[in-house]
């Protein structure tokens, strides 16, 4: 068998098992968006209050705190999982939660991995916001809360694109659903498949690989491609919209 | 007597240890226009922020209406005025949008707001303006805007940072109307503008400032003509400001101050402010044949070295004063007494 079809092989089978509905193939899908979706969320929610709370506040220390907002940023996922594992595991802190291994713990640890990109970034938007606006705001009769909320209109192409970046960097981690996750389906007998419970994209093209699955590999690898592709589509008109503005 | 809606003791403001306003002491009336002159950097937009609360002074009191801004409702003494910024800032959205951000953020009803916005948009002149997105408005419909956005929640005062600065000539009219129409209605309003013409044409008084410290506060006539120190005479008095009686005939001003009769294009009849910019007269030793309407006989009375330029003061009835380049003078041979022409075209001559 040459080398050319094998690949065609492993192509072909990958898009039988993503058009003809894999329960395996898409059970690892819905792991990731539902784990990577609620991770954003709750990032995005903590990053632009973050963000807002230090941009409207001066005080001592505060450069040291950006400072240190955007060296998370570069946080390497391995890392942020082994804390996570640490804190969860039965022996650590927090091990009576009994989330080790579930979900939670892999929504916990890309919380970490991507809370600091997505207030950096707004940071970033929210500073760019011209200073004439929100004088105008303030002197038509803003309170603070006010002002918060024209700022953050004014921001919002660049609050999006913020969001955007800490989702294309959580769908895309290994490291740390890897260590907190545990990469694990079950057998499901019923439907004669293995179901994902912490699988993820990722993890699952590591394991399928390294198994010699290459068919399910590159089935996942064009799926995750495809969501790549449309978070930075969705980037690229954002951040074109708000250099427009 | 009317009462003081601002009242300034003692203030002073430093910005990154630079004294940028020393011991301001002012009041302003309720419903007069009251004009901050000087030159850029003179103060005068710091005077409108501290006033707006947008900054702090460094020391010093301030009151609206006799309350004490360190008072603890500063929200509802901030919310009956507003500050024009000399280069407007627009929110994303439309015109609508932004007239009604002030009635919004007070809790007023929907159906109020949109009476009230169409009211606003209506006095400026740009009622079918509300759908059009902000960003499509060229700089006089943006100020339009600006002045609806700001007087759409009836504030008692209105401070207006330059508010013509960035204009075209007849969107300063246009804006200078607005400003007068606003303030029959009894709206105070304090206003910076390094402009004497806009001063003298607009305000019932003037507060001359340079370099942090206001010089003189007083009517427009009473500054023109007592000066109280050299900086002021100097800030101002390089002008020719008189007063005259207007009748047009054939579409043309004549003017007459004292027994002379200038020619002029405006349209105003009646008792008339006129400023002729000592640059724009041409001093010559004959009689010049040119488009001028403005020709007058007369002798130097006064020259004074300003540099470059040379200030020579012609006696043709009236004084004028003139500007002349250095080397101009030199080649005329000028000297005190010395008979001269001076001319000016009638669009030079300033009708207020």
């Amino acid at each position: 068998m040459g080398s050319a079809d094998f690949l065609v092989e492993g192509a072909v089978k990958a898009l039988e098992l993503i058009f003809s509905g894999d329960t395996y193939v898409w059970s690892i899908v819905a792991v990731s968006l539902e784990v990577s979706g609620s991770a954003v969320l709750l990032a995005a929610i903590t990053g632009i209050l973050l963000a807002l709370l230090l941009s409207f506040t001066a005080f001592k220390g505060k450069s040291i705190i950006i400072a240190f907002i955007n060296a998370g940023m570069g946080t390497p996922p391995v890392v942020a999982g082994l804390f996570v594992f640490l804190m969860l595991v039965s022996a650590g802190p927090f091990g009576f939660l009994k989330w080790i291994f579930t979900p939670q713990a892999m929504i916990i640890a890309q919380f970490f991995l991507v809370t600091p990109i997505i207030t950096g970034i707004s940071i970033a938007a929210i500073e760019a916001v011209d200073s004439r606006i929100k004088d105008t705001a303030y002197t038509l009769g803003a309170k603070t809360l006010d002002l918060a909320v024209v700022v953050v209109r004014e921001a919002r192409f660049g609050i999006i694109t913020a969001v955007l970046a800490g989702f294309g960097r959580a769908i895309a981690e290994v490291g740390a659903i890897y260590i907190a996750g545990g990469n694990i389906a079950f057998w499901d007998a019923e439907l004669d498949t293995y179901t994902s419970y912490t699988r993820t994209l990722t993890t699952a093209i590591v394991l399928e690989t390294s198994k010699g699955e290459v068919s399910t590999s590159i089935a996942l690898g064009i799926i995750i491609l495809g969501i790549a592709l449309i978070v930075n589509l969705m980037t690229n008109f954002f951040q074109g919209k708000s250099k427009y503005r | 007597m009317k009462k003081n809606i601002i009242e300034i003791s003692n203030l002073n403001k430093n910005y990154d240890g630079k004294q940028v306003l020393k011991n301001i002491n002012l009041n302003v009336t309720e419903g007069e226009i009251f004009a901050v002159i000087g030159p850029s950097g003179a103060g005068k937009t710091t005077i409108l922020r501290i006033i707006n609360m947008l900054d702090k002074p460094t020391s010093g009191k301030i009151f609206f209406n006799n309350r004490d801004y360190n008072n603890r409702n500063r929200l509802k003494t901030r919310r009956k005025m507003v500050l024009l910024f000399q280069d407007t800032g627009v929110m994303s959205g439309s015109v609508y949008d932004n007239v009604s951000y002030g009635l919004k953020i007070r809790g007023v009803d929907k159906t109020e707001i949109k009476e009230k916005v169409a009211n606003a948009l209506r006095e400026m002149g740009i009622e079918s303006y509300g759908k059009r997105d902000v960003k499509t408005l060229s700089g006089g419909e943006k100020q339009r805007m600006a002045f609806a956005r700001a007087t759409v929640f009836n504030p008692e005062l209105i401070l207006l940072d330059e508010p013509t600065a960035n204009l075209d000539p007849k969107n300063v009219g246009v804006v200078e109307k607005i400003i007068k129409k606003i303030n029959k209605s009894n709206t105070t309003i304090i206003m910076s503008t390094h402009r004497f013409e806009e001063a003298i044409s607009l305000a019932d008084r003037i507060a001359v400032i340079c370099r942090g410290e206001i010089l003189q506060v007083g009517a427009p006539e009473e500054i023109f003509r007592k000066p109280t120190s050299k900086q002021v005479a100097e800030f101002i008095g390089l002008e020719n400001l008189f007063e005259g009686v207007s009748t047009i005939k054939e579409g043309i001003s004549e003017i007459y101050i004292n027994k002379i009769k200038v020619y002029a294009t405006s349209g105003k009849e009646g008792k008339v402010k006129v400023v002729i910019h000592p640059e724009d007269v041409i001093v010559s030793r004959e009689k010049i044949v040119s488009s001028a309407r403005n020709t007058f006989k007369g002798k130097i009375v006064e020259i004074s070295d300003k540099g470059v330029l040379v200030k020579v003061v012609v006696d043709v009835g009236i004084p004028i004063i003139t500007l002349v380049m250095r080397r101009s003078f030199e080649e005329l041979n000028l000297n005190i007494n010395s008979k001269v022409y001076v001319s000016f075209k009638m669009s030079c001559v300033h009708v207020f």
